[in-house]
């Protein structure tokens, strides 16, 4: 990827809270008109890095470029103006409806008020426009924050959980809203979600931070290449099997009836099916097996165990 | 800066902020009305500016800490509740957040003190009285704008710093009750406290002497002045930089 590609670029992005490092040295390089998934577990960083390149949170130190434009507190407001966010949870004036709450901000960005029809079609609230907020279910608050972010036409959309709340249709349908975002407005899309199935099914570049620190960054397809192969062993004994590996190079598992092996070239197959042939194991079943991105993300992040 | 400010103003529909202060208004002036009343039935006329002025101040001191540690924290709750300073913080700096909130708490010391300048000069007109005070709607304006000003200040860093508005309200209570008995107190105890210098900043001085009341008229007192503006920047100041200094 160039450098000049890239709509987001920190270097080094750090936080500190309490001499810990919430956010280490983090070096995010968000490609444009692309929609970069940025995972990871609870409290690895996520939402902190997301407020840091907001402003929300100052940083403790490292450089946060967007737009080809070095962030600093002079030029963030008119770097901001080409960016819509949604962080955690959506931020409404519950006693106002809708369309009041939208108007606020068109006040406050100085945007046309035929963009608040436009928007609330976009995310289907156009029914429940003269509504309270207040009496919004979570999905249609979660589908108001979307509205919100998207009021400016921006070029950069950062969201935080935005399926949190929907149901399977709304998930579906706030999937289709996302993938024809950059097709149809050029528009890169930062979004951070535990659902690895959505991010799978949506993202095509990804990030994933644990304990502060990036541990991954690239496309999603590149991620699937370097690790998609699984080859699964059924045989007579398991725990004899895997025990018989102990001093050797491989590092199986054993999970639902079958000795995984991970990352095997083609060429080491044969020799591990004489290595169990030659400890008298029977072998029942080879399979090949390719990991979804949940299964990449647990062995990135080290939680496979915890779990 | 008027985009901001009209944004600003659309946050406060159906939050009856202005029929609160209206109402505070109202009970006070009321409460005074009928005291007058009642006074003057047994008392010369002559003295009408004068017990206004005083009983004014008084409820002054007893009321408006309650009715701006309520004000403030309407106004910075409907931000709080939801987080929407995370939704505003991308688009205006903080400083001029605060700056909005601000102005909107002087408008209301600004609508105080005319709303009670109507009322006197109503009163005045009703009871067939005049006032002999040159320019009282002046030094009245002045004395009400500043002190208020002060306490909307203060309670504005109040509700910012602490989210939990009941602790705003617990101390707007405790100040107003302060207040109230503020004239009970030695002058050097007295001039300690924000809602005092509603007397301090009077033009109206009463005296008592053999059971008789008269009243005395000074110039607008410079000093108290001062120190009454001095507070209202200290607030502001302290106020807009622990709300900069926040993370969100």
């Amino acid at each position: 990827m160039k450098q000049n590609d890239y709509i987001i670029e920190t270097t080094n992005l750090t936080k500190q809270y309490q001499n810990v490092n919430r956010v280490d040295h983090v070096n995010l390089k968000v490609p444009s008109s692309c929609i970069y998934g940025f995972l990871g577990p609870n409290g690895a960083g996520k939402s902190t890095t997301l407020k840091m390149l907001l402003g929300l949170t100052p940083k403790t130190s490292g450089t946060i470029t967007m737009f080809g434009m070095e962030w600093n507190a002079k030029n963030r407001l008119s770097i901001l103006k080409n960016v819509g966010a949604l962080i955690e949870s959506p931020s409404f004036y519950g006693h106002l409806t809708a369309r009041e709450n939208l108007s606020i901000l068109c006040s406050l960005q100085q945007v046309k008020k035929s963009r608040i029809d436009e928007v609330l079609s976009i995310v289907r609230l156009r029914k429940q426009e003269n509504k309270r907020v207040s009496q919004f279910s979570l999905g249609m608050k979660q589908r108001l924050g979307i509205a919100m972010a998207l009021l400016n036409e921006p070029k950069l959309l950062i969201l935080d959980e935005p399926t949190n709340g929907l149901d399977p249709s709304g998930i579906t349908e706030m999937r289709e809203l996302l993938l024809s975002l950059p097709q149809q407005y050029g528009m890169t899309i930062v979004i951070s979600s535990h659902l690895l199935s959505e991010i799978e099914q949506t993202a095509n570049g990804l990030g994933i931070i644990s304990n502060g620190s990036l541990i991954y960054q690239d496309s999603l397809a590149h991620l699937h290449e370097q690790n998609s192969h699984v080859i699964a062993y059924r045989t007579d004994d398991l725990e004899f099997s895997l025990r018989c590996f102990e001093n050797t190079k491989y590092s199986p598992k054993i999970l639902d009836g079958y000795l995984l092996f991970s990352n095997l070239k083609e060429q080491e197959i044969p020799k591990i099916n004489e290595y169990l042939h030659a400890h008298s194991i029977t072998i029942y079943r080879i399979e090949e097996r390719e990991k979804n991105l949940e299964q990449l993300f647990l062995e990135l992040t080290g939680k496979a165990v915890s779990l | 800066m008027k985009h901001y400010f009209l944004s600003e103003l659309k946050k406060y529909r159906h939050r009856f902020l202005f029929s609160t202060l209206i109402l505070g208004v109202a009970i006070q002036l009321l409460w005074v009305a009928w005291a007058m009343n009642n006074f003057l039935s047994d008392h010369s006329p002559k003295l009408f500016f004068g017990v206004f002025e005083y009983n004014i101040a008084t409820l002054n001191s007893l009321i408006l800490p309650v009715l701006f540690a309520v004000l403030a924290g309407r106004i910075t709750d409907l931000e709080s509740k939801e987080n929407t300073y995370r939704l505003l913080l991308i688009r205006i700096e903080p400083k001029v957040l605060y700056r909005l909130k601000t102005c909107t708490m002087l408008i209301f010391s600004t609508l105080i003190a005319l709303l009670q300048i109507l009322f006197i000069s109503i009163y005045e007109k009703v009871m067939n009285n005049s006032i002999l005070y040159p320019h009282w709607e002046i030094w009245h304006f002045l004395n009400v704008f500043l002190v208020t000003s002060a306490l909307a200040l203060f309670n504005l860093f109040f509700c910012m710093k602490f989210e939990n508005h009941l602790l705003a309200l617990i101390v707007g209570l405790f100040f107003g009750f302060i207040g109230f008995l503020s004239t009970l107190f030695p002058p050097i105890v007295s001039r300690l406290f924000l809602f005092t210098y509603y007397h301090e900043l009077s033009v109206v001085v009463p005296h008592y002497s053999n059971k008789d009341l008269t009243f005395t008229y000074r110039a607008f007192p410079i000093l108290p002045s001062i120190i009454i503006i001095g507070a209202c920047i200290l607030f502001y100041i302290i106020g807009i930089r622990e709300f900069c200094k926040r993370e969100f």
